[in-house]
């Protein structure tokens, strides 16, 4: 393995483990906001898992999102290059497709991240219904999921 | 310096949809030489990547747009709902792609 190879794996690493750290933050997120837990003793894994304090998540959300966004635009001409072209060889369009879809959702996420810091950082009664916050915070998780699980498809089908 | 998320979400939303329904390919990356090009695409230089010039030219208009204009003109509707719009490129983005599934 070259040293070219051996930064592209590395970089491919480091982009999965921080789309996994992304994705248990703002599914945490997600469940507090869609099922707020009202049980104060703790109770259940799930009651625990439900009680999180979302707005704790929101900077850390927005900051990982970003790094990966910066990540899977490092990598994103190898996949340019080596990945897509072997994909229309193969005639997998659809799998090409996915991957532009997940490429455009992916950027479209950047333009959410300021009303979902925003959201979460005011006071829902004053300035904003919570549905604000609650709509903010499942798009941003539904994009993350879908460009998570398209990356993990593709890259199944034919890896860096 | 102030900054309106709202007019950032609606900025960049409207300036990314307008690039790729028009093609507006202005800042462009060839990965096999390594060039960066602003301007009509070159030939001769592989494969052209777009979708740094289109993210990268979204920011920037969205950026100017959430500086310079005030939160309260926006209107209120939009302010309260501004995840629609994002929720309304992801379609107008899917439809665009459809192509790839369709075969068209």
């Amino acid at each position: 393995m070259t040293l070219y190879q051996l930064i592209n794996l590395s970089l491919l690493l480091t982009h999965g483990l921080v789309s996994v750290a992304l994705i248990g933050a703002v599914t945490h997120q997600c469940a507090a906001v869609l099922f707020p837990s009202t049980d104060k003793t703790g109770g259940t894994f799930i009651s625990r898992y439900r009680q999180v304090k979302g707005a704790g998540f929101a900077r850390a959300v927005a900051l990982l999102y970003i790094s990966n966004l910066i990540l899977g635009g490092i990598l994103y001409p190898e996949y340019r290059l080596e990945v897509r072209y072997a994909l229309e060889e193969m005639h997998l369009l659809s799998t090409v497709g996915l991957f532009e879809l997940k490429e455009h959702w992916a950027a479209i996420g950047l333009a959410l991240l300021p009303i979902y810091l925003s959201a979460w950082h005011t006071e829902p009664a004053i300035h904003q219904p919570v549905s604000h916050r609650k709509a903010a915070t499942l798009t941003l998780g539904f994009i993350i999921w879908f460009t998570f699980l398209t990356g993990h498809v593709v890259n199944n089908v034919r890896g860096l | 310096m102030r900054f309106s998320a709202h007019w950032f979400t609606l900025g960049f939303c409207l300036s990314y949809a307008a690039i790729l329904v028009f093609e507006l390919g202005v800042i462009t990356y060839y990965p096999i030489t390594g060039h960066w090009h602003i301007g009509a695409p070159l030939d001769n230089e592989g494969p052209a990547m777009h979708w740094y010039g289109l993210v990268i030219l979204a920011l920037i208009v969205g950026g100017v747009v959430a500086v310079v204009l005030k939160e309260q003109w926006l209107p209120r509707l939009l302010r309260q709902h501004n995840v629609f719009i994002v929720w309304v490129l992801m379609l107008a983005t899917g439809w665009l792609l459809r192509g790839f599934w369709l075969g068209a």
